[in-house]
């Protein structure tokens, strides 16, 4: 099932992504330099390859969708403002997304007192239910979606680097601020979490 | 009785198919799933799995989270159509911090709060909450009229410069491609820079500006202005 280090990733291939490329490494490199030299063509392009990955982990760490636009908007700032800061030791995708964790944080901060008006909104329970066998699957992948949804957002954030963005854990450090085994550990109970729905699933089947 | 087999593995790790090794596969097997482990950890997590009906069933697990992750909100994973634009707007503008915008945000947000506590407040008081209400915000005001608006969050490339070196101006620079190293040379001793670090892996060389003073920010605004001007000058601008 796995492709190891030389061939496309497991999340990958599972997914039909295709594995970025030293070229696509250049790309990257020769986009941000041009943003350096102010050029507002490459920094538009740079907006279309980066904000719907921008946009997704803001929404998953705020969730309403105005504050979500906004925190773009300053991510894409900072990036245009300190392009120049970028030194190329780690991806492009890994350094915008450590600055829109950042720009998350912030606004998760202001918007605090409306945290209650946010559970609100979201949905309750993660119980299964419906008809068995062909609702089955379907209904534990939108249980565990509500379940990821529902977690501490330091943990959210983990899952979601991991399974969507298709990050090492050493990125994910880099990106939150944090040790590596701080990461490990928020997986860990993120799936200890988790791990309820497969078992009610089991009794289930 | 899965749940309870998860929970065993990560609390009693020596349990079963060798001890810290088996804990040590526990905790990685997300990035495992996801492929980005890479070389010897790799194989010793992939020749822990033959053996360890545990750790092959939490990847299936793993497997099901990856999916649900990536299959969940599609509809509400992009920007709408207008915030470029709108983005574009700012940079233009040299609008370098959301600040209207989040003042618009807060201020419905009180609004909302005042209204809640309106509802819930016996009739009788409502006109002394709104006294109060209205000083607050006459207050507000008042600040906002002297200038006291909130900081900006970001600084602007004609922003005064602030050094952690007193008597030096440092200014960051990106030359052209094709500018010779004569040039370099012609262009800073024209404007009595020298160059104190760089280039860096984006081609900025950080330049400073020889026996400048700190209290003279005209002096650094001219070189910055001359700088911008050269047609072999990319970018220019303070530190």
């Amino acid at each position: 099932m796995h492709a190891g280090a030389n061939g496309p990733t497991a999340g990958q291939l599972m997914h039909g992504k295709a594995p970025m490329q030293p070229s696509a490494l250049e790309d990257d490199l020769d986009l941000i330099r041009r943003v350096v030299g102010r050029d507002r063509q490459a920094f538009e392009t740079l907006y279309h390859r980066y904000s719907p990955v921008v946009y997704r982990y803001l929404w998953k760490l705020i969730r309403q969708r105005e504050i979500v636009e906004e925190a773009l908007n300053d991510v894409m700032m900072v990036v245009w403002q300190t392009a120049s800061r970028f030194n190329g030791t780690s991806r492009l995708s890994t350094w915008i997304l450590g600055i829109a964790h950042n720009k998350a944080l912030k606004a998760r901060a202001r918007s605090a007192r409306f945290d209650a008006g946010l559970r609100e909104a979201e949905p309750h329970g993660v119980e299964l239910s419906g008809p068995e066998d062909a609702w089955a699957h379907r209904e534990l992948a939108s249980a565990v979606a509500r379940a990821i949804d529902s977690l501490p957002p330091e943990q959210g954030a983990v899952v979601e680097l991991t399974f969507y963005h298709d990050l090492s854990y050493a990125e994910i450090a880099k990106i939150v601020g944090c040790p590596v085994n701080t990461v490990k550990t928020r997986m860990l109970h993120a799936r200890r979490r988790l791990a309820s729905l497969f078992a009610a699933e089991s009794k289930r089947s | 009785m899965i749940r309870r087999r998860n929970l065993n593995d990560m609390q009693d790790p020596s349990d079963q198919s060798g001890g810290k090794g088996h804990q040590k596969v526990w905790e990685i097997l997300p990035w495992y799933v996801n492929g980005t482990l890479e070389g010897d950890e790799h194989e010793f997590v992939a020749r822990h799995l033959l053996r360890c009906q545990s750790c092959a069933d939490e990847v299936v697990r793993c497997q099901s989270i990856a999916t649900a992750v990536r299959s969940a909100e599609a509809a509400t994973s992009r920007p709408s159509p207008e915030h470029l634009a709108r983005l574009m707007e700012r940079i233009d503008h040299g609008s370098v911090s959301a600040a209207p915008e989040r003042w618009r945000i807060r201020v419905r947000e009180w609004i909302e709060k005042i209204r809640l506590v309106f509802q819930e407040t016996p009739s009788l008081f409502r006109w002394a909450l709104a006294a109060e209400t209205g000083a607050i915000v006459l207050l507000v005001a008042a600040i906002i009229m002297q200038g006291s608006v909130a900081p900006s969050f970001y600084r602007t490339l004609s922003d005064a410069y602030t050094s952690s070196e007193p008597g030096r101006v440092h200014l960051q620079v990106v030359f052209a491609d094709d500018i010779t190293e004569r040039e370099i040379r012609t262009l800073l001793s024209s404007i009595g820079a020298t160059i104190v670090a760089g280039p860096t892996p984006m081609a900025v060389y950080t330049v400073a500006l020889v026996a400048a003073d700190r209290k003279a920010p005209a002096r650094t605004r001219e070189t910055l202005a001359l700088l911008r001007g050269h047609p072999k000058v990319r970018l220019a601008e303070a530190k």
